[in-house]
């Protein structure tokens, strides 16, 4: 009886190991830099075109804007102001590093310059510098695996910055949903603060794909104050002329 | 001691006992006054010139601005009711002069190639003068109408009479743009004005950046600025939150 007992009991703590064990064995490691490339690639692909909302919260005030993008490649983007009427037609350009906006109301087209890329992008909480270095994050940083997620499943990956690398960020840390999608971004400065927070969110299928809809950019030293940006339609891989990205398309772009 | 009138009698006696003992012995101490009173003239003079050349452009004897704003500059950290603060504040009679900026970090073009500039709203009349932010300004700013900086003026190539764009960012997040006049190239003894200064007149930068009757700094020079930390004290205390 007694020998039953233990045997029993022997069983029982092996069966109890074995599915803990299975419980909490994680899955494969994914593979960092077809991940990245992946989630690069996922608003963009070879080309796209987008209807956009975003909305601006400070603290003293909300506005809504309502915008146009096309992309091609890492390195053309065109973005056009559709709404409020106050700033429509208003358009930001960029092909490889370089970034002008064409302002309407004064007809002029300007040139960004490299002093003024941290500043914002039309008022809301991106930055000049977001449009152009979006695409460099395997370029510029060196990214690992850092931890397992259990809500949402996924892996938090961790991006340094590279050695010699000028810019606004020494880390990233990056959560990646088991779907290879995004969840949620921190980027710390060059003192290691926290400086914002993206949250990727409203996953949904736009131009076949499934893709978070919902993206909100949360500025860490700004009490009440955040950026959302909506998709509203994406199409992906469309044939786009080579004009599209021209200084003469961005000030003919609003007739 | 006792100064009796034998005492005074036998001094003056001694006084002329030897004259010439006595003229060198009064033209000494005349001297030694002389110098001491010229020395400190002169130190308080130089004193008060560099107080006043500190303070003067840009500082004044006292600032007013809202809360946060020197920690982290954002735009739409602003004093507000500025017209009746102001008012207020020149009614003070410890108060010589009061006037309000406003600061807004932009780009300025004269054609495509854009320039990080500093647009600061001023009132051009009060900031001209002697010791002013202003010295060699003979008209005032009107609307559309700009002075530059004159380091920042060789740097985008313009001079007076040339349009420039100007493009920063409404408090309210809104887009900020619009065409300025250059009036003058001005040279400032402040060196972040001539280097990256785009002054205009106080009401184009609250039209341009959607802030009406509202700046980011109150200066004020007080009329007696040794008594400037008691002017400050008495400020802070007002209903309004210290301007």
């Amino acid at each position: 009886m007694r020998l039953q007992l233990c045997a029993l009991t022997a069983t029982a703590a092996i069966t109890m190991a074995f599915v803990a064990g299975a419980s909490t064995m994680s899955p494969a490691l994914p593979d960092v830099d077809a991940l990245l490339q992946h989630i690069d690639d996922l608003y963009r692909s070879k080309s796209s075109v987008a209807r956009i909302e975003i909305d601006v919260t400070t603290a003293r005030s909300t506005r809504n804007m309502r915008l146009r993008a096309w992309t091609r490649g890492e390195e053309e983007v065109l973005v056009l102001i559709e709404a409020p009427p106050r700033e429509a037609g208003t358009a930001t350009l960029r092909v490889d590093n370089n970034l002008w906006n064409y302002l309407p109301k004064i007809a002029r087209t300007i040139r960004v310059p490299p002093a003024a890329m941290l500043g914002s992008w039309m008022g809301t909480d991106f930055t000049n510098d977001d449009l152009v270095k979006e695409s460099s994050l395997r370029k510029d940083f060196v990214a690992r695996i850092d931890r397992r997620s259990d809500a949402p499943p996924g892996w938090w990956l961790t991006l340094d910055v590279k050695p010699g690398v000028v810019g606004r960020w020494a880390r990233i840390e990056m959560l990646v949903s088991d779907e290879r999608l995004p969840v949620e971004e921190r980027h710390y400065d060059r003192k290691g603060r926290l400086a914002r927070s993206m949250q990727f969110d409203d996953v949904k299928m736009l131009g076949g794909r499934r893709l978070p809809a919902h993206i909100a950019l949360v500025p860490a030293d700004s009490v009440g104050q955040r950026t959302e940006m909506r998709y509203l339609e994406v199409q992906f891989d469309i044939a786009l002329s080579d004009d599209t990205f021209s200084l003469s398309r961005l000030e003919q772009i609003r007739q | 001691m006792n100064w009796t009138g034998s005492t005074m009698r036998m001094a003056w006696r001694n006084l002329w006992r030897n004259p010439r003992r006595t003229a060198l012995a009064l033209a000494a101490i005349g001297l030694s006054v002389m110098l001491v009173l010229a020395y400190t003239s002169i130190l308080r003079a130089y004193g008060e010139w560099i107080v006043e050349t500190i303070t003067g452009p840009m500082l004044g004897h006292v600032q007013a601005h809202a809360p946060q704003w020197r920690k982290d500059q954002l735009m739409d950290r602003t004093l507000r009711e500025v017209d009746k603060k102001l008012a207020e504040l020149r009614r003070d009679p410890d108060v010589g002069s009061a006037t309000a900026r406003v600061y807004a970090p932009a780009l300025a073009a004269r054609g495509e190639e854009g320039f990080a500039v500093m647009v600061m709203g001023i009132d051009s009349t009060a900031e001209s003068g002697p010791a002013r932010l202003l010295t060699d300004v003979l008209e005032p700013l009107r609307e559309r109408e700009a002075f530059i900086g004159r380091q920042l003026a060789e740097l985008m190539n313009v001079r007076a009479g040339d349009e420039i764009a100007v493009v920063g960012q409404g408090i309210d997040g809104s887009l900020a743009n619009d065409l300025f006049t250059v009036k003058a190239v001005v040279t400032t003894s402040v060196d972040l004005v001539n280097r990256q200064g785009l002054l205009v007149q106080l009401s184009s930068a609250q039209s341009l950046f959607a802030m009406p009757d509202e700046a980011h700094e109150i200066v004020i020079h007080a009329r007696h600025p040794e008594m400037a930390s008691t002017l400050a004290r008495r400020l802070i205390r007002r209903p309004a939150g210290g301007a």
